[in-house]
């Protein structure tokens, strides 16, 4: 009885064995095609063409414009433009890198101007806001920053 | 990436291959293993020494990470390499017992086609797509480039505690071996031509999972291991973790059980000793996890080739001598990454360090259960991540429980433990531990994959041989 029993259970297993690589089989081969695909259709697309089909255009150019104001080795201080934390810090730090980023901290939680020019180095000058995934990162200079974060407070 | 610069790109993974085929020639035992075995652990040593020998000699040495430097550590055991083998030939004709070969069955072949076209998959992917992933550009291909840019380990942007660095501390051997590639091929930060040495990881974890189980169990169980595993969204296309992505956790994963699998071989020579080394001290310059599952495989390593009581001390001494050497290579590595860190302020970091202690990790260990055990399960079970393997897995290990008599099956689970204890060790004490759940949980069992499918692969080795009604082909 019992090895009846240990026969059906292995039988039931080997069941749910090839269950689990049949309904994972369609997925895959979805993976692969499509990547396949696209390696054939952009077989020899430029890196630029390549950002702005992922990143979308306005992002890929937006991180061109930054990039061409602050040289490789240069420095910017980093704003979170979103109210509530999202990564995209993280991703116009890692577009921008190896420029240095001084992070100021969330908009939101950002004292008035005044407040924030006394605590802030006398470098960098240049400030990149960024917003969340897809949405481009803004250039602006220090005193325009801290102005708009005045007006940010003043409509508060 | 246009198609000159995909082929730099390619031509960069190569390079690995060609530095860890110089050192295969020149580590007697490790020669020895076959085709794609033999192209894997090429693989993994090729990384380990190229980015472990940059590490040291930017680190102490002040050397440029340049292309002379990148071509220098990568040229100089594939030269050696050669030569070696080319002495061998002069000394004599090889004679290398020949195996006999055996025709594939269908059932390997479909196994080897499905893992063929994952691979080419994830490589389509990696020369078409710029990384989107959330950990490769936070961490490490960020830092990637601050070190290629100014061509040290110990860059300004790691070093000045005022700029922003999310895990400044994290150990650098894979970001090191991405700016070996580019600085091999000469393109730009932007052309992704590093991405194809992520998923080269790829066949390595196929080839490790073939070539272990492949001498303890059926030829059609070891392919049937491959084809489970290359079906598994996590390890190949989930860009959370898998070789579509620039995480570290699958190289840290191969790394791990290729220096466990070598150290629970049986008559370790202190050849293997030193690679088993090699590929453990990469995995220490892989990422935080890598010291304590380097040191896990170590004592593992170690306690496998203590014999019975039986035989003279001093044989019991002499069988640990190649763990010994493996250790000193792990120490150095270990060295390497304090001195390293020593110099890199931590922020933007959660800080274990600090964190550890045993009054944050007693009760907190057991209490959490409750709270992080139906989280847990519900990573496992989603079908994006891991399909249905974790719902199928326990029945399989059960009902093959006999497979799991073999020798080496305990400290394969003892292996696959280690990960999943470091995770409960960092659970226990980060004050948001279902946040880190959720990111981090499927890395860690991914850190662990490779014992456990091995594992798996004997069970269902004696599930099927106790099957009697399966057809020919299937039966092991």
């Amino acid at each position: 009885m019992l090895s009846f029993a240990g026969a059906v259970f292995r039988a039931l297993t080997l069941g749910l064995f090839a269950l689990l690589l049949l309904v994972s089989l369609p997925q895959t081969a979805l993976h692969v095609v499509r990547r396949a695909g696209y390696a054939v259709a952009h077989w020899n697309e430029s890196p630029l063409a390549a950002r702005r089909r992922i990143l979308g255009e306005p992002y890929a150019d937006a991180v061109a414009r930054i990039r061409r104001a602050i040289p490789p080795g240069g420095e910017y201080l980093l704003v979170n433009g979103r109210s509530e934390w999202e990564g995209g810090p993280y991703w116009a730090r890692f577009e921008l890198a190896p420029r240095r980023a001084r992070f100021l901290g969330l908009w939101s939680e950002l004292p008035d101007g005044e407040t924030l020019r006394r605590r802030l180095p006398p470098q960098p000058s240049l400030v990149v806001i960024a917003f969340r995934d897809g949405e481009p990162p803004v250039l602006m200079d220090r005193e325009t920053f801290l102005r708009e974060l005045d007006r940010f407070h003043d409509g508060c | 990436m246009t198609a000159a610069e995909k082929l730099a790109g390619l031509a960069g993974v190569l390079l690995f291959a060609a530095a860890g085929l110089g050192w295969l020639q020149l580590l007697a035992g490790a020669r020895s293993l076959p085709g794609s075995r033999g192209l894997a652990a090429a693989y993994l040593l090729g990384v380990g020494w190229v980015g472990g020998s940059l590490y040291a000699l930017s680190h102490f040495g002040g050397v440029p990470l340049r292309r002379p430097a990148v071509l220098a550590v990568a040229v100089a055991p594939a030269v050696v390499g050669l030569l070696a083998w080319a002495h061998r030939r002069r000394a004599g004709p090889q004679v290398a017992p020949r195996r006999s070969r055996r025709r594939w069955s269908w059932l390997e072949r479909a196994a080897f086609a499905i893992a063929i076209a994952v691979f080419v998959g994830v490589l389509a992917e990696s020369l078409t797509n710029p990384l989107r992933d959330w950990d490769g550009r936070m961490t490490w291909v960020t830092q990637a480039r601050y070190v290629r840019a100014e061509g040290t380990v110990d860059a300004r942007a790691l070093a000045e505690p005022q700029w922003y660095v999310t895990h400044p501390q994290y150990p650098l051997l894979l970001p090191l071996a991405q700016v070996a590639v580019q600085e091999l091929a000469g393109v730009s930060d932007d052309v992704h031509a590093f991405r194809p040495f992520y998923a080269g990881f790829l066949f390595v974890f196929f080839a490790l999972l073939y070539g272990f189980p492949r001498r303890r169990v059926g030829r059609s169980t070891a392919a049937l291991t491959v084809m489970t595993a290359a079906l598994l969204p996590l390890p190949t296309f989930f860009p959370g973790g898998g070789a579509a992505s620039g995480y570290s956790d699958l190289p840290l994963a191969c790394f791990y059980a290729a220096g466990l699998l070598l150290l629970l071989t049986r008559r370790l020579r202190i050849a293997d000793g030193v690679a088993a080394g090699l590929l453990l001290a990469a995995a220490v310059l892989s990422k935080n996890e890598g010291t304590p599952l380097a040191l896990a495989a170590l004592f593992l390593g170690a306690l496998a080739q203590l014999p019975a009581r039986r035989g003279r001390p001093s044989g019991r001494w002499r069988r640990l001598a190649p763990a010994g050497v493996a250790a000193v290579l792990v120490a150095m590595a270990v060295g390497l990454l304090v001195s390293w860190r020593s110099g890199i302020p931590n922020r933007y970091d959660e800080d274990y360090g600090h964190l550890l202690s045993l009054a944050a990790l007693w009760p907190a260990a057991v209490t959490r259960l409750p709270l992080l055990l139906p989280k847990i399960r519900f990573e496992m079970i989603a079908f994006q991540h891991w399909s249905l393997f974790w719902s199928v897995a326990p029945l399989v290990l059960l009902a093959g429980w006999r497979g799991l008599r073999r020798r080496g099956a305990a400290y394969l689970a003892l292996a696959a433990l280690a990960p999943l204890a470091v995770a409960w060790i960092a659970y226990s004490v980060n004050p948001d531990p279902t946040d880190i759940v959720r990111t981090s949980w499927n890395r860690f069992l991914l850190q662990a994959s490779i014992p456990i499918l091995i594992l798996f692969s004997f069970a269902l080795d004696d599930l099927m041989r106790r099957s009697s009604w399966l057809p020919r082909d299937l039966t092991p």
